[in-house]
């Protein structure tokens, strides 16, 4: 049943033939314009365009250039040359191909595992193993990958010393590997597709597995010609973005690949900027692949979830999908398996971090049997000024990008859902593109912009709002889209033919309708203010110093126990906001947080 | 219609960046601005003292912050920006930490887009110098400073040292076989065995000072190349995961951290004082542009004060100042060892810009994925 998002048909306003044989009389021209909400559209273009446009200009502008902006720079193709002339772009390709392919692939496996057997099964405790699948979304990054960074170490890894007791003195792990980051970063980043795909399992009609099971099919049978092909749609959007998140990412290649030598597109363009002077133009140029990469992805992804949600709208007939029964030892083993790999996957690097936080300095009992126990890394959190300053900072940063990201959203959301503006279209790629743009690249030329643009937005807050409402504002406008989509339009056209203008009814009716959605889009954006690394990493200042940028900077200078206690601190807390997520989406249906996604 | 808009929005989003473009370039010139601070600071040189440090803490706390870009560790930054914020009620210090070269690097950017945000910096020696030659950075007055001579020039005060050992894991190397020297690193049997950072710039600087440049670029291209050590950002992690067990030596770890994980925290960990002794400054300046001119000195006069060093001495940092004690007998004797060898500017001259030279081709370039 498509919904308004459907592309105009010949009945809508817009496509009446003027003058034709029952329309209406032509209505005056400013009030057409009205009609067609034009102002609206005009503001959102231009917020638009300074949010995405003007740094992804920016970013072409630098690469064919030799100079930063201000410099009297001149066009030239120096810079492109110099990044793709060379073979050295090329083990920066595989690696960055690797990683990301890698990656969503594991973090794809498990979390559609989990899925199905939470959402199409009846293995005991999935209430427990629904609460641990949602750790990885809490606990930041750069924490999780010192965990397993400890864990794995082929000298100093405590899984490698607890082998050495069962008579395995060869070391089996390795923390600096290919194989080890796409592990971790997989490993990290299963909570996503578990969310879409089980929100894809939980809404699958049953009647068409139950034709097939009736028609004399096989269970694996009916699962690879029913089941796959009707959830083809959810597999290909979560595969596509998850592999545009894995290939933006710092925490990993940041932690792991730089000591290991393992560049990828995120941390060749934070080294490059290491560089005194930092060739900016240099590196805009080796951003221009990272981005073309991931903006087609985003285009595919883009297509496929718009088709998916001309379709979103919940029918009348009430549903919900049989369960596979699982009886006597199957479900046992197959409750053992989903929480072994709940087990590794969460609580493993978990109980890392608090054994961590509670050393004076990593070391393994090895040599000198249990080492002593100590609070000092939690009085070190409590009583650090820089900690609880970068606390307060994140909280009013993420806070006000929440809020404004979700207004904005609103906004949008309403205009693609419920109007025939002109340009609405536009205005739904262009609030969708950011996902594209990875963060460094995105904090590289946001910096360049608000250096040159001396409006007294660089080094403050300010720029790290407009970071991240311009990165994050396509969450939300997901989110509130996917709520839009799934109201029906007359309680809106009713207030208008009861005579409210359109800002109220905007406020009075549109609003409340999409507030479950809204909300979980502002948790959403506040929580990954907390969490993602690559975007402040190019941002921080004085003022302005994120808890992600203060957890690397606590990292790099080898102070784990710090890091760790601070990441339990913080994972406590974004647990504490990720349970009125969990309350809010329970109320309204997991859709809201996988539509958010 | 989607093409119809993107055109004249892309466009315009092209027109407002090539707007920006041009619209910072019309700032004041670095040697005008450097001129002004100066002559403000020859003025009160040529006051006498008491009446000049009057006038420097009146005028500073008018100005009521500093801002400080430093590579100093983040606890220990903390520790004495609250230290001068006690001692100077009313000022605020307002701190951005990284690492090198990332404050330099972020003091170029401001600078080069006419942001200036900064008073006082450090970083590594190499990059203060070329500030020094840009114009970028204001000549000092003496009054206040209580350093020793050694540790201070026209333009740059190094407040506090890191002199640079070889330090080992001594569950991993029995002390008896422990490097006592740089050859010594060049043994087979360290192969794979071995940790560095990633800019050991001052241990280079000063094998460059002792054996010249065409002996040094031998040995660190062996060790590089032959002995394939682990390459780290920051010496704070590398004495970190010495301590865990990761590595078995490491060839340029800092005095105080050593010292302080294997007295305090009672850590696996020996070492060996070299001479010469490679010893990391950060010699720290005042911006041209600073825009808290006064502060600025404050804090740089303070940092270079009995005072500051007596806190800093506290907060386990290495400072040279007559009469300090370090509280820890290992670190004052490696402090008063005559074989220190400071990279102060002074002292570096062209041989800063050789090691960073050999550290860029055979260290820096192995991280970045392209190096041999």
């Amino acid at each position: 049943m498509p919904t308004s998002t459907a592309p105009a048909t010949d009945r809508s306003p817009e496509h009446r033939p003027a003058g034709a044989p029952g329309s209406a009389p032509r209505a005056p021209f400013l009030a057409r314009l009205r009609g067609r909400n034009l102002p609206v559209t005009a503001v959102l273009l231009a917020i638009l365009a300074v949010l995405v446009l003007v740094p992804l200009v920016l970013i072409v502008w630098q690469s064919l250039t030799n100079a930063p902006p201000g410099e009297g720079a001149s066009f030239t193709f120096e810079k492109i040359t110099q990044a793709y002339g060379t073979s050295s772009i090329l083990p920066l390709i595989r690696n960055s191909a690797e990683f990301a392919v890698g990656s969503t692939v594991v973090a794809f496996v498990i979390g559609t595992g989990l899925a199905y057997l939470t959402e199409r099964t009846n293995v005991p405790f999935r209430r427990l193993a629904y609460g641990l699948i949602l750790f990885p979304l809490v606990v930041p990054g750069t924490v999780t990958t010192t965990a397993w960074m400890l864990l794995l170490d082929k000298n100093v890894g405590l899984l490698n010393y607890l082998l050495t007791l069962v008579g395995v003195h060869q070391p089996i792990f390795s923390a600096y590997s290919m194989w080890s980051m796409i592990w971790m970063q997989g490993a990290d980043r299963f909570a996503l597709p578990f969310l879409l795909m089980a929100a894809a399992f939980r809404t699958l009609d049953p009647g068409l597995e139950e034709a097939s099971a009736m028609s004399g099919a096989s269970f694996p049978r009916t699962f690879r010609t029913v089941t796959l092909p009707v959830l083809r749609p959810a597999i290909v959007a979560c595969l596509l973005i998850l592999f545009v998140e894995n290939l933006e990412t710092f925490e990993v290649p940041g932690i792991i690949g730089i000591p290991a030598h393992i560049p990828v597109f995120a941390t060749y363009v934070y080294l490059l900027s290491n560089n005194v002077p930092f060739d900016v133009n240099l590196a805009s140029a080796v951003s221009l692949s990272y981005i073309a990469i991931a903006l087609i992805a985003v285009w595919v992804y883009y297509r496929s979830i718009r088709q998916a949600e001309r379709f979103a709208v919940v029918g009348g007939k009430n549903f919900r999908p049989d369960r596979l029964e699982l009886h006597g030892a199957r479900k046992w083993v197959t409750a053992g398996v989903m929480h072994l790999v709940l087990l590794v996957t969460v609580v493993l690097p978990l109980a890392m971090l608090v054994y961590l936080s509670l050393l004076s300095y990593y070391h393994t009992p090895a040599h000198g049997g249990v080492p002593p126990l100590s609070l000092a890394s939690y009085r070190w959190v409590l009583d650090t000024p820089e900690v609880s300053s970068a606390f307060v900072t994140n909280a009013e940063v993420g806070i006000v990008s929440g809020l404004a990201a979700m207004l904005l959203a609103a906004v949008i959301a309403w205009v693609v859902v419920r109007t025939k503006a002109p340009g609405r279209r536009l205005i739904d790629g262009l609030a969708f593109a950011p996902i594209a743009i990875p963060g460094t690249v995105l904090g590289l030329a946001l910096a360049a912009v608000y250096l040159a643009v001396p409006i007294g937005v660089y080094g403050t807050i300010w720029i790290l709002v407009i970071a991240y409402v311009s990165k994050y504002v396509s969450y939300a406008v997901r989110a509130t889209h996917s709520s839009l989509t799934q109201v029906d339009g007359s309680l809106e056209e009713a207030a208008t033919a009861a005579g409210a203008g359109g800002f109220r009814v905007f406020r009075t009716v549109t609003l409340p309708l999409i507030a479950p959605g809204a909300l979980v889009a502002f948790l959403y954006v506040v929580t990954l203010t907390f969490k993602a690394l690559s975007l402040p990493i190019m941002l921080t200042s004085a003022n302005a110093t994120m808890l992600p940028v203060l957890t690397y900077n606590t990292i790099q200078a080898g102070n784990y126990s710090d890091v760790a206690a601070l990441g339990v601190v913080t994972t406590v807390g974004l647990a504490v906001l990720t349970g009125i997520s969990a309350l809010v989406s329970r109320r309204f249906g997991v859709a809201r947080i996988s539509g958010a996604l | 219609m989607r093409t119809r808009l993107f055109v004249p929005l892309a466009g315009a989003a092209a027109a407002v960046v090539l707007l920006a473009a041009g619209c910072s370039s019309g700032g004041p010139s670095n040697a005008a601005a450097a001129k002004t601070v100066n002559s403000e600071f020859a003025a009160l040189q040529a006051m006498p003292p008491a009446q000049a440090e009057q006038k420097l803490v009146q005028e500073a706390t008018k100005e009521g912050s500093v801002n400080w870009y430093t590579v100093t560790q983040g606890d220990d930054a903390n520790l004495l920006a609250q230290a001068f914020e006690k001692a100077y009620p009313g000022i605020k210090v307002n701190l951005t930490r990284s690492n090198e070269p990332g404050i330099a690097n972020t003091f170029n950017t401001e600078t080069r887009a006419h942001h200036y945000n900064v008073d006082v910096l450090d970083d590594d020696v190499s990059y203060m110098d070329q500030f020094h030659t840009s114009g970028l950075v204001a000549n000092i007055p003496t009054f206040g400073i209580d350093v020793p001579a050694a540790d201070r020039g026209e333009w740059w005060v190094v407040p506090d040292i890191q002199p640079a050992i070889i330090s080992w894991n001594t569950n991993l190397v029995p002390n008896s076989q422990a490097p006592t020297n740089y050859q010594d690193l060049l043994n087979p049997k360290w192969k794979g065995k071995l940790v560095i950072d990633v800019s050991p710039d001052s241990t280079v600087q000063t094998l460059i000072a002792s054996w010249g440049l065409p002996k040094a670029t031998q040995w660190l291209t062996q060790l590089m190349n032959t002995q394939d050590p682990t390459i780290l950002q920051s010496h704070t992690q590398i004495d970190q995961l010495m301590a865990a067990g990761k590595y078995a030596v490491c060839v340029e770890c800092f005095a105080y951290d050593v010292v302080n994980l294997k007295d305090n925290d009672h850590a696996p960990l020996n070492y060996a004082v070299v001479n010469p002794t490679p010893t990391p400054t950060s010699p720290t300046v005042i911006a041209a542009h600073a825009p808290h001119p006064y502060a600025a000195l404050l804090l740089l006069d303070w940092l270079a004060s009995k005072p500051g060093a007596q806190d800093m001495a506290k907060f386990g940092m290495v400072t040279q100042t007559a009469g300090v004690n370090l509280g820890s007998s290992a670190l004052n004797q490696i402090r008063d060892s005559s074989t220190l060898f400071l990279d102060t500017p002074d002292k570096v001259g062209s041989i800063a810009a050789e090691a960073q030279n050999l550290v860029n081709t055979l260290v820096a370039a192995k991280v970045a994925g392209s190096g041999s």
